[in-house]
């Protein structure tokens, strides 16, 4: 079965005609922090750079083989705590189950930055200090200052401030009550899917009641519906998880976030036996 | 095809290289459905290896594909982990500018999210040779470069990843909601 082909350029342009912009600010901050850190560790000894040289070059093969290396015997519960969401979305599996594809999260291009093979540790401590980012962040009380995006993003290796300065506002003066509405609830709902993608379904599920309750008529009661599943599941409500995957399969059986859900099913499934 | 990649000024300073391509590079990780939060980390990184290699790169060469190469490895190492996220990511404010209708501004971002979806289903090999084909306009033998593949290789890979695609729209688009 293929798709028309005029109509799969149409939908192509849609894309083609965006391009995300992220913040002049971050962008200036985040040149700031590069050149910090390749100043911190100027010198490359042989090896490393005959690595570095592969990377931009040639022997892809090379260097992933080398960085899958390099992450094994690490993870751990902080890998872990980045990692929940698929854990729970996929499979009720353990971390132990793909230990080189597990620990290569997050792990190899921290030690590419280190630019050290042989020594693990300094990259254990990039990630345990950007984790310990991602969990101060919202303790620091740095709110972002618009409604666009309500949760704290976490800070991680960019220093200061939210990570996620709102786009410029531009003269993006909503027109009408209607568009109003829907900003709402998009911005809402991206509120909930960041909170979810933190780690942090509770939040999530606070911001999809307020959705529920705020918007009777929601337009996108199916893109709500679906993200409460997986909110659900990651908070461990497992029997309402289920109840509401089943209530989303029968009201929305052709949507487009049924293979999500389906997946929510599923891993819910094996969790119970 | 929108752009062609910029070629950068012969001994530029990195600044302005950054400056330049940071914004394609930063686009690049999210048709690659790359998240905000983990976008940041992963262009991050890319500038810091770019900084670090920028003594031995050829300055009478474009920098965006060798930016994406540099991405497109950065990517790899940390694909566990992105891939985790199953939900549709789309940046609502880019979505939704004030000079288009709103039902318009649905169908695009309806059309997007569709776009996305479909993406989804590629693996990463045929989801990086499709977006920078089909949406950064690169052409095939740069494609290839970056990629460190033989052209037929990248070649099969977009008519692979154009395939399931077309056949994932098909699927999955409701007739009467088609453009």
């Amino acid at each position: 079965m293929s798709f028309p082909e005029r109509e799969l350029e149409r939908l192509l342009d849609a894309e083609r005609a965006t391009e995300a912009r992220a913040p002049a600010q971050l962008m200036e901050r985040m040149l700031a922090d590069i050149q910090a850190s390749v100043a911190a560790t100027p010198a490359m000894d042989p090896s490393s750079r005959a690595v570095a040289s592969k990377l931009g070059v040639t022997g892809g093969g090379a260097v992933k083989a080398f960085l899958v290396a390099g992450a094994v015997a690490l993870g751990g519960m902080a890998a872990f705590q980045q990692l929940r969401p698929v854990f729970l979305s996929r499979t009720p599996a353990p971390v132990p189950a793909h230990p080189s594809n597990q620990e290569e999260v997050g792990r190899s291009a921290a030690a590419l930055k280190a630019e050290s093979v042989e020594s693990p540790g300094q990259s254990h401590s990039v990630l345990a200090s950007s984790n310990a980012a991602l969990s101060a962040s919202p303790a620091s009380g740095a709110e972002p200052s618009t409604v666009n995006f309500p949760s704290p993003r976490p800070a991680r290796r960019v220093s200061r401030t939210p990570a996620f300065v709102p786009l410029p506002a531009g003269p993006q003066e909503p027109q009408s009550a209607a568009e109003d509405t829907i900003q709402a609830e998009l911005s809402l709902l991206d509120a909930a899917r960041s909170s979810l993608l933190e780690g942090q379904p509770g939040s999530a599920l606070e911001r999809l009641a307020e959705h529920r309750a705020q918007f009777k008529q929601a337009t996108f009661a199916e893109e709500r519906d679906g993200l409460e599943v997986q909110a659900l599941q990651a908070s461990g409500r497992i029997n309402e998880a289920i109840r509401a995957a089943k209530r989303f399969l029968a009201e929305h059986p052709r949507s487009l976030h049924r293979p999500s859900v389906e997946r929510v099913l599923e891993g819910l499934a094996v969790t119970r036996q | 095809m929108p752009t062609v990649p910029q070629r950068t000024p012969e001994r530029a300073p990195f600044e302005s290289v950054y400056r330049l391509e940071f914004q394609a590079v930063w686009n690049w990780f999210r048709r690659l459905g790359v998240p905000r939060q983990q976008r940041v980390d992963l262009v991050q990184e890319t500038f810091e290896i770019a900084l670090r290699r920028y003594d031995r790169f050829e300055s009478d060469r474009p920098a965006r594909p060798w930016l994406y190469g540099i991405a497109f490895r950065v990517l790899v190492a940390q694909r566990r982990k992105l891939y985790a996220t199953v939900v549709f990511v789309d940046e609502v404010l880019d979505t939704l500018s004030s000079d288009t209708d709103l039902e318009h501004q649905l169908f695009l971002r309806q059309a997007r999210e569709w776009v996305w979806q479909a993406l989804q289903t590629l693996s990463l090999e045929q989801r990086a040779v499709f977006v920078m084909s089909e949406l950064d306009g690169l052409r095939m033998p740069e494609i290839a470069e970056v990629l460190e593949l033989p052209l037929n290789t990248a070649y099969s890979r977009l008519r692979l990843a154009r395939q399931a695609v077309s056949s994932w729209l098909a699927k999955h688009l409701p007739q009467g909601e088609r453009p």
